[in-house]
């Protein structure tokens, strides 16, 4: 037992701030809001093939009417002690995309807000997140086991936009976050947003005030995510169906890369040879070079190295990709040799002791002959 | 060269000592342990039939007793606490329960608990090869902090057997147990291994954390039984019990075979009779392990602190040096190292190719370091429980082995030399542990609020009310009472703020900048850092000296460098204490109270002492800030007409006197290590107004050591003037009161405090 255990407590007690607010009944706030679908340009043209690129092969059927966008604001980072009190959900239904809050007003009502998330839920294949693989949806299947509902959660399949917009953007936009984003490619600017960081205080100063419009900036924060998820997978799916016509070439570059994970050589090779100009050129070039290396087209491969050399581009590498293909391909040490001197003229200092090591040994090679 | 394998020497050598009347001259103690052969009984008939089969091919014919023991208390659905010895098979008790269960139900789980990283990869391996010989398809994984994020879904998800620590349990586990639903509804049995470790501070979390744990369990459906083991301790039952807050079977009668045991307490010779002092603890061991070593007897030495693990290994490397310069068979082992170089010696003693080891009780919890043949213990160390574990490393299931106990000139080790029936008739010590210490429980009921909203009439541990709390932490702000459950409402991670044990978290790493790659040799907490590496100070590590040149307190950095000199340094701890609370008191017999005191401790100064003599050499001065703790205290005061019959050196003498004797004696009272309990005293107390003797848990917050000196004062002071009386020494000693300083008598100033207390003493 502890000793003296109420008079410890009160040393701990602080002076209320107010009154805690009553607590409200049991079913949870629910606000649609519906906007024509003129103001999703490209939704509807979303294919399957896209979300296979965009997802890195996952190649199940794709229908935009069975998807579900989905947000959560959380009253903190993830745990067991984390509730997501806010759920925007967006989804098409009767010609409009439709924005549906699901609030809990109080911890009471958590069960009612889950319970009508997998009624939606039960409808769709899809879902669609921003960086819902690794927060969101385990959050919620979380949240779903402490209130007895594991039987509803259903996993559905996922596209994470956060991972999908990086492949594409991170090189020309460094970072990736969903504001970002919008400004950079949605022309969206949101006005007196409430940063994502503040809203648990938020939702705490509501629960202990009661004031229900403290709450009005995060639904609104909200809702304009779960737009956005729409616009921004419209936009990656158009992005990818027009990869060689982005204006910047990271872009491009970025593209092809993507293309080439989700195994599409070909259209990959076309974006690398489009961004094979200016500043992206060097690693445009590499990167086909190594499409054709890895598929095993050597004359390709050493096309592309020659290329480089003669424009000066990469330094070392491309001098170094030669000797390596001189050695393994063409058993050709003599000539190996000379490629490695000429790269280790023109080799960084960090890459000179590799080089050496090279060189001495195509040299003893060479001797034992 | 070939390597030729001496045949030990162990019969030998003991054969020599018996002959040689100089070294049986200050033998306190000689006893033969006889050999014991095996007892075993049948593998029970309910027991899944793959498992007898795998154990035969691994040469296991029919379990020890005591394994079939713990498999019958488990199948009646008990709960079990094993005590046994090292190595007799206490690891079976628990794996063949474990491998029963998932063989008949694949979705069983299991939760080992080891205290450290080291213990959990060497169970991992043992069951490892038992599911190996199975040829079944049971996953056992380790998950800590150094798993990988990649791996730890698939262990989330289909871990048979999970292994990991309290630490991990408290801090990732339990806050996310929606990921592991899988564990948790079919979570089987909970194995704890080293109970004893969970005592003092670290047990108050870890029965928290454990009510956690069965709080989680209970919502997911399960009720797993429990299985602990336990070293030898007074109370296994007991603390097992206040950990887990079930009823338990003891399952101690063990059944394992072991070989002929000698124990030999050796008392170094007396060199200055007036003064008390016998030749050094230190030195004599080296010379034992000496002995040993030219034996090629194997042999583990332990030391009582890093500074003497270091010098010890030091001059036996010199010994042992083979004529190219190598000194491998003696190795350095004690908890700074990096857990690499640990991996290292434990695989050369397995492999022979180390043969003396000389360590701190690092080595003390079960590492598997394979069977050694003589164990030196320099001092008493300090319990009856932890020298039975460190002896306990030399003993092999067939041959002798030998524990020699070196005493040095403390009060402690020289009562156990004059009696050491004491040492073998009395129980070893209680391992306590204070789940309801109030912050310690607070911490873990704002974690348990967080994994699970309470219910308003929950109970938690053993309050059966935790209204208070509720409504407390509700008044706080960090819960929200909707109907009737309360739900946490702050982005806080409660678990985030508690660590389990008070220095683990926080190691300073030691950086070598000796060659130009600077490159980390080892690791301390924090506490012990302003003693050991504070700027100047000559670090030892693996016998190597550095010094230290820069510490970054903030950063938990020490920059050091290979230095060769021929002092060590020593480290001043000046302690402070304030009363802040007092519970109860006691005007008469003895004026006495007991009650909360926060004790401040800060290092000031270093003395540099000469290596081979332990000379002053002089000394310099530390800057660090202090460290706090807040804890429970039992005091005493002198009367204040007692204070004016004695001159003022007088007292401060006889209360220092006193106070050394009180601090040496109580673990003998109070069944615990020496150094949880801590002496201080003040010869004007600010909170007493008089001479004032502190004894105090030297464990944050307490666990009631305090509690019983309250209770058990009189005895102690009485035991504390028959040792003063019976001691030879002319005026004071190490094995009475302390050296006299000066020309004072300080034995005759102790007497005359003790008789302020007049007739109370004598009621001991």
């Amino acid at each position: 037992m502890i000793r003296n255990l109420k008079g410890k407590l009160q040393a701990l007690a602080q002076p209320p701030l107010a009154e805690p607010a009553p607590v409200v009944e049991e079913a949870c706030f629910v606000r649609d809001s519906a906007e024509p679908l003129s103001s999703y340009p490209g939704l509807l043209d979303v294919t399957a093939e896209s979300v296979r690129v965009m997802t890195l092969g996952d190649s199940r059927p794709f229908d935009i009417d069975r998807t579900l966008f989905l947000d959560t604001e959380t009253t903190g980072l993830a745990g067991s002690g984390t509730v997501a009190f806010l759920i925007s959900v967006g989804f098409i239904e009767g010609g409009k995309f439709v924005t549906r809050l699901l609030l809990m007003r109080d911890y009471s009502q958590e069960y009612n807000q889950l319970s009508l998330l997998a009624d939606l839920m039960d409808g769709m294949d899809w879902i669609v997140t921003f960086n819902g693989k690794s927060f969101d949806v385990p959050l919620l299947r979380g949240r779903f086991i402490m209130q007895g509902l594991r039987r509803r959660w259903r996993e559905l399949n996922h596209i994470d936009l956060l991972h999908a917009s990086r492949r594409v953007w991170k090189p020309r936009l460094v970072s990736c976050t969903l504001q970002r984003l919008e400004s950079e490619l949605l022309g969206v600017t949101r006005v007196d947003d409430l940063p994502g960081a503040d809203v648990p205080a938020r939702f705490f100063e509501y629960l202990k005030t009661g004031r229900f419009g403290l709450l009005e900036d995060v639904m609104r924060h909200n809702t304009q995510d779960a737009r956005t998820l729409a616009r921004l997978l419209a936009k990656l799916s158009r992005t990818y169906g027009q990869a060689e016509e982005q204006t910047d070439m990271l872009d491009v570059l970025a593209l092809g890369r993507s293309l080439y994970r989700a195994g599409e050589i070909e259209r990959a090779r076309r974006c690398f040879s489009v961004a094979s100009v200016g500043a992206t050129a060097g690693m445009a070039r590499v990167a086909l070079a190594e499409s054709y290396r890895r598929g095993g087209s050597w004359e390709q491969a050493r096309g592309v190295y020659e290329r480089m050399a003669e424009y000066g581009e990469g330094g070392a590498f491309p001098y170094v990709a030669l000797a390596v293909l001189a050695e393994r391909r063409e058993r050709n040490p003599g000539k190996a040799l000379l490629l490695t001197r000429e790269a280790m003229r023109r080799a960084r200092d960090d890459e000179l002791p590799g080089l050496e090591k090279r060189r001495e040994r195509l040299q003893r090679k060479l001797d034992m002959r | 060269m070939q390597a030729t394998v001496k045949p030990s020497g162990i019969a030998a050598w003991l054969a020599a000592r018996r002959a040689d009347s100089a070294f049986m001259r200050n033998v306190a103690l000689w006893r033969v342990i006889p050999a014991r052969p095996a007892q075993t009984a049948p593998f029970p008939d309910w027991l899944h039939p793959d498992i007898p089969a795998a154990l035969h091919q691994r040469g296991v014919a029919s379990p020890y007793t005591h394994q079939r023991a713990a498999l019958d208390a488990l199948r009646l659905g008990n709960h079990i606490v094993i005590v046994t010895p090292t190595a007799s098979g206490k690891t079976l008790c628990y794996n063949l329960p474990t491998l029963d269960a998932i063989l008949r139900n694949p979705d069983a789980r299991a939760l080992y608990l080891f205290p450290t990283k080291a213990l959990g990869s060497d169970q991992v391996a043992s069951l490892y090869e038992l599911v190996q010989t199975l040829g079944a398809d049971v996953k056992t994984f380790t998950y800590d902090g150094d798993t990988p994020a990649s791996a730890r879904r698939a262990i989330r998800e289909a871990g048979h057997v999970v292994v990991t620590n309290p630490d991990m349990l408290h801090s990732n586990i339990l806050p996310n147990h929606v990921k592991w639903v899988k564990l948790f509804e079919n979570l089987r049995y909970v194995v704890i291994d080293e109970l004893h470790a969970y005592r003092g501070v670290f047990g108050s979390n870890m029965a928290n954390v454990i009510r956690r744990l069965k709080r989680l369990c209970a919502f997911y459906g399960s009720h797993p039984q429990f299985i602990c083991c336990s070293a030898t301790i007074a109370n296994p039952r007991e603390l097992a019990q206040t950990l887990l807050e079930e009823p338990f079977t003891l399952i101690s009668d063990n059944g394992a075979p072991h070989g002929e045991r000698h124990v030999i307490f050796y008392n170094p010779p007396v060199v200055n009779r007036q003064l008390g002092i016998r030749k050094g603890a230190v030195n004599e061991t080296r010379e034992i392990a000496k002995s040993l070593l030219h034996s090629n007897v194997s042999s583990i030495v332990f030391a009582k602190s890093r500074l003497q693990v270091e010098v010890l290994t030091h001059t036996l490397k010199q010994q042992a040096r083979d004529p190219l310069g190598n000194s491998g068979q003696v190795r350095g082992y004690r908890g700074g190292y990096l857990p690499s170089e640990r991996r290292d010696i434990e695989r050369g003693l397995r492999a022979g190719t180390v043969k003396t080891v000389v360590s701190t009780n690092a080595l003390e919890l079960g590492i598997d370091i394979g069977s050694i043949e003589s164990c030196v213990l320099c001092g008493y160390p300090g319990t009856i429980a932890s020298t039975w574990q460190q002896a306990g490393r030399a003993g092999r299931r067939s041959g002798s082995s030998v524990t020699v106990m070196v005493a040095t000139s403390s009060p402690l080790d020289q009562y156990l030399m004059a009696h050491p029936e004491y040492f073998f008739d009395s129980s070893p010590e209680n391992a306590l542990a204070q789940p309801d210490n109030f912050h310690v429980l607070i911490n873990h009921f704002k974690c348990a609020a967080y994994e699970l909203p309470f219910k308003a009439d929950e109970r938690y541990g053993d309050l059966d009310d935790t209204s208070d709390l509720l409504d407390t932490l509700t008044g706080n702000g960090f819960l929200r009472r909707v109907n009737d459950r309360f739900h946490w409402m702050s982005e806080e991670l409660p678990s985030a703020e508690v660590h389990l044990r008070v220095a683990g978290e926080e190691n300073f790493v030691i950086i070598d900048k000796t060659k130009p790659d600077p490159r980390v040799i080892g690791e301390m907490d924090r506490f012990t850092v302003p003693m050991l590496l504070h700027e100047h100070a000559i670090y030892l590590h693996e016998g190597r000296q550095y010094q230290v040149e820069k510490l970054d307190f903030p950063n938990k950095k020490a920059f050091v460098r290979q230095v060769d000199v021929d002092y060590y340094t020593d480290a001043d701890m000046a302690t402070q204490l304030r009363v802040i609370d007092e519970f109860e008191h006691d005007a008469s017999p003895l004026p006495r109270s007991f009650g909360e005191v926060v004790v401040s401790s800060m290092v000031t100064i270093f003395k540099k002492m000469k290596l081979d003599t332990h000379e002053n050499l002089g000394h310099g001065f530390v800057d660090l800030p202090e460290t706090q703790m807040q804890t429970t205290a039992c005091w005493i005061t002198l009367p204040e007409e007692r204070c004016a019959m004695l001159s003022k050196d007088r007292l401060q003498n006889g209360m220092l006197g006193v106070a050394h004797l009180l601090g040496s004696l109580a673990p003998l009272y109070l069944m615990c290590a020496r150094s949880d309990i801590a002496v201080h005293y003040h010869s004007r107390d600010p909170f007493t107004q008089l001479p004032t003797i502190y004894l105090y848990d030297a464990i944050p917050g307490g666990v009631g050591l305090s509690d019983k000196v309250y209770l058990l004062l009189g005895a102690l002071l009485a035991h504390a003037r028959d040792v003063i009386m019976a001691c030879p020494c002319d005026s004071g000693c190490p094995s009475c009161v302390g050296p006299a300083p000066g020309d004072q008598d300080a034995k005759s100033a102790a007497l005359d405090v003790l008789a302020a207390w007049g007739g109370a003493v004598a009621r001991g």
